[in-house]
């Protein structure tokens, strides 16, 4: 074991630390907890910063791998084990960082809180699960791992249980990520199964020709990421889960577990067969335009930001689809930190409207609904540039991180139609479409949250910015969505620069990657004017709609219905729906008609028969048993000995006498008996 | 008269009368003297076979003796217990004294 396993251990086990400290000592340490977590979780950030730079100034950056025997049963051999390159030190930062600043929010956001240790202690193996995600160098330790996200995951949406809905989200949230997790385990069988292996890097090494079976199993272990990265049709989780904790949604369900997905993907990208790969690309344009558009007629505040967040990930998924997977990765990054951010903000504003509604002591009004905030600029500065400009970044805007990534995955929409033609041009389509819709309904967000006159008089009365503990991450955040801090190049239309130094375009088992780079570079001017035309298209739609209220927009609802967009929309595309009808519905008939089989038929009619037949059979053998044998029987023979003795008392009749003539006429007998036998 | 039967038939007799009132009479006293004839009757036994049987020591007259000696003993306890008898149940007849009929 030398330094560098050391490090990469404490990676996993500082977060198990605190974890295990604070489930264990937890109740004791209360209110404190925090100042136990954030020193731990600040070690873990540290420990990947000083990786970071070490990776920037070598070279050829890191690439550090390690592994010991789990289990070998024979010709099977488990190993545990550790791969460490540019990417993975990436995510790592990423994840440590954005745990970092959340566990500083929460430790504003969550104060009061019942449960307050065991939130940090779930923050704690969530981060675990995750730095061991991130670390794996199988696919079989990635898949355990990707279950202990699912695990915290589901305890961090139902942390909040004894409300109605956190639970329900919750099983939900987990249900769903359940089918596509025995997808990426078959995957992963298939796999092993023809290359004995689930180490990833061998995996990259063995697989030289593609088949279809390649593709199933390719597409099988992608459906893992469906469900974590909430792709269409698994997608339904994710608005639910927004029951959770904000600072949770900001860490989990925005910038970390559900890009996990896209990070599995990305590592398994080098063998994944063009085929796989277009189905890849066809669900990642499906997500991102379907929940783009139903993200417009959301109310709440998180609602919103969860279907950006689908329609976001939807993005990353078409990257790696068309073969822009640096893009998809940079992508990943660059969401992480604005979305996190922007869930941060709404979460300072639900933490706002919370405190006002308290104030007020009003418990009915709902802290989320965009109907009930506006105006909330002048009262919190802050929060307000803070998410402006992570705003400004999701929409696309150049000088921030959202249109160097953004612009990057359009240019491989585009150019993947160029090579291929046909039906794909749906694929730039629903990017440049989703692009237009992001910018329009973000700044719905902003103009209905903070612009205008507020809605309710009484509520803005009390709204106060938050502490600082909470507007520190906030800033963080916003610093890092500029566009500068990926690029350090003042150009803001060019996205060369260390990140994309560090990644790199590497390579394809069955891609020319040269050729996808060249396309990319070739569609780029195309990509960045059309994008910047649709942000900005975007942008001047909602001024006109909710800034400037030129238009009334209840009219244009009310048209975009008469042509059933607009229910579509409201509806989320009917997809729980549709789901309620074809999958739920038939199983509770189902499970109906089998709970009449089984209990009216099998067990009132077979089983209880059984049972009537016992009773019958013993009711026999019980009055056999009492009437026959004891009663007549046992009882008879008393019955005998009490009449024999009856009898026979009336010769011990006391009187001496008789007992004398007895004996003598018995004396006499036996003097007769012995003369007769002499 | 100087036969052996002739002593046996007297013992007999006196043995039958003995046997009779003992198992008839209802007075004590009177149970008491039947036993009594029974002994003596038993003695005239011992002494006719003892003079009739050749037997050159004195066995029977002994024998005979030692009955005498019993029979004043059995009296003596026998008129205690008639006495006792008497006192707890007013009477001496001994049909009365039936504590143990079953």
């Amino acid at each position: 074991m030398d330094f560098n396993d050391i490090r990469i251990v404490l990676y996993l086990f500082l977060p198990l630390l605190s974890f295990i400290i604070l489930i264990f000592f937890g109740s004791k340490i209360k209110d404190k907890s925090h100042l136990i977590a954030l020193p731990i979780i600040g070690l873990t950030l540290l420990n990947s910063l000083s990786l970071l730079f070490k990776s920037l100034f070598s070279h050829h950056g890191l690439h550090l791998e390690n592994s010991i025997e789990w289990f070998n049963t024979g010709s099977l051999v488990i190993s545990l084990g550790y791969m460490i390159d540019n990417v993975s030190i990436i995510m790592l930062c990423v994840v440590s960082l954005i745990s970092f600043l959340v566990h500083l929010y929460s430790s504003e956001y969550m104060k009061g809180d019942s449960r307050y240790s065991r939130y940090y202690a779930y923050l704690g193996i969530f981060t675990f699960s995750m730095n061991g995600i991130v670390l794996s160098d199988s696919l079989i330790m990635m898949y355990i791992f990707w279950e202990l996200v699912g695990l915290s995951s589901f305890l961090l949406i139902g942390f909040w249980f004894e409300k109605p809905n956190p639970p329900l989200a919750a099983n939900k949230a987990f249900l769903t990520n359940r089918v596509g997790d025995i997808g990426m385990f078959i995957g992963i069988m298939m796999l092993f199964f023809s290359f004995e292996t689930f180490n990833i890097n061998e995996l990259v090494n063995e697989i030289s020709s593609e088949s279809i079976y390649l593709t199933i199993a390719g597409i099988l272990v992608f459906m893992g990421a469906v469900g974590k990265s909430a792709q269409f049709p698994l997608h339904i989780w994710l608005p639910d889960a927004m029951e959770g904790p904000t600072p949770v949604s900001a860490l989990i369900h925005a910038a970390t577990m559900v890009a996990a997905g896209v990070y599995m993907t990305y590592r398994i990208f080098p063998f994944l067969t063009p085929d796989a790969l277009m189905v890849v690309a066809l669900i990642g344009a499906i997500t991102a335009f379907a929940a783009a558009i139903s993200a417009i007629t959301r109310n709440d505040i998180k609602a919103v930001l969860a279907y950006s967040t689908i329609s976001q990930l939807g993005y990353m998924v078409m990257a790696l689809g068309v073969g822009a997977h640096i893009y998809a990765f940079f992508h990943l990054v660059t969401h992480a930190m604005f979305k996190a951010c922007l869930f941060l903000c709404s979460g300072s504003v639900i933490h706002a409207m919370h405190h006002s509604l308290h104030h007020l002591d009003d418990h009915h009004t709902d802290p989320q609904d965009m109907n009930n905030m506006g105006g909330l600029k002048d009262k919190m500065p802050i929060t307000h540039a803070a998410m402006l400009i992570s705003t400004f970044a999701i929409a696309g805007v150049p000088f921030f991180s959202g249109f160097l990534s953004k612009d990057g995955i359009l240019a491989g929409t585009l150019s993947y139609y160029h090579n291929h033609h046909g039906w794909t041009v749906i694929l730039p389509i629903a990017g440049f479409g989703a692009a237009m819709i992001t910018a329009f309904y973000m700044f719905r967000l902003i103009f209905k949250t903070f612009y205008g006159k507020p809605k309710k008089p009484e509520i803005f009365k009390h709204i106060h910015e938050s502490p600082f503990a909470m507007t520190i991450p906030l800033i963080l955040l916003s610093v890092l969505s500029l566009a500068f801090i990926f690029t350090f190049d003042f150009n803001p239309l060019h996205a060369d620069g260390w990140f994309k130094d560090m990644i790199g375009y590497g390579k394809h088992n069955f891609l020319d990657m040269n050729e996808i780079k060249h396309g990319i570079h070739h569609a780029h001017d195309q990509a960045m004017i059309l994008s910047l035309l649709v942000a900005f298209v975007g942008i001047v739609a909602s001024i006109v709609f909710y800034y400037l209220n030129k238009v009334n927009v209840d009219k244009v609802s009310k048209f975009l219905d008469m042509i059933g967009l607009y229910r579509l929309s409201k509806n989320k595309f009917y997809v729980d729906e549709i789901y309620n009808l074809f999958l739920y519905q038939p199983f509770m008939k189902f499970s109906k008609i089998a709970s009449i089989v089984d209990w009216d038929y099998y067990d009132q009619k077979f089983i209880d028969s059984w049972g009537w037949i016992t009773l019958k059979i013993s009711k026999l053998s019980g009055n056999a048993d009492y009437n026959i044998l004891d009663q007549k029987i046992i009882d008879g023979t008393s019955h005998l000995t009490n009449f024999t003795s009856k009898k026979l008392k009336k010769i011990q009749s006391g009187i001496i006498q008789n007992y004398l003539l007895g004996g003598f006429m018995c004396l006499v007998i036996i003097f007769l008996l012995i003369q007769q036998f002499n | 008269m100087n036969t052996l039967e002739s002593y046996l038939f007297v013992s007999s007799i006196l043995f039958t009368f003995g046997i009779f009132g003992v198992i008839t009479r209802k007075n004590a006293v009177a149970i008491l003297m039947g036993i009594e004839l029974i002994l003596n009757s038993a003695n005239i036994n011992f002494i006719a076979f003892n003079r009739f049987g050749n037997f050159q020591i004195l066995d029977g007259h002994v024998f005979s003796i030692f009955v005498v000696v019993l029979a004043a003993a059995e009296a003596a306890i026998a008129l205690a217990i008639i006495i006792n008898l008497f006192k707890n149940i007013g009477t001496v007849d001994v049909d009365e004294a039936k504590e143990l009929r079953g």
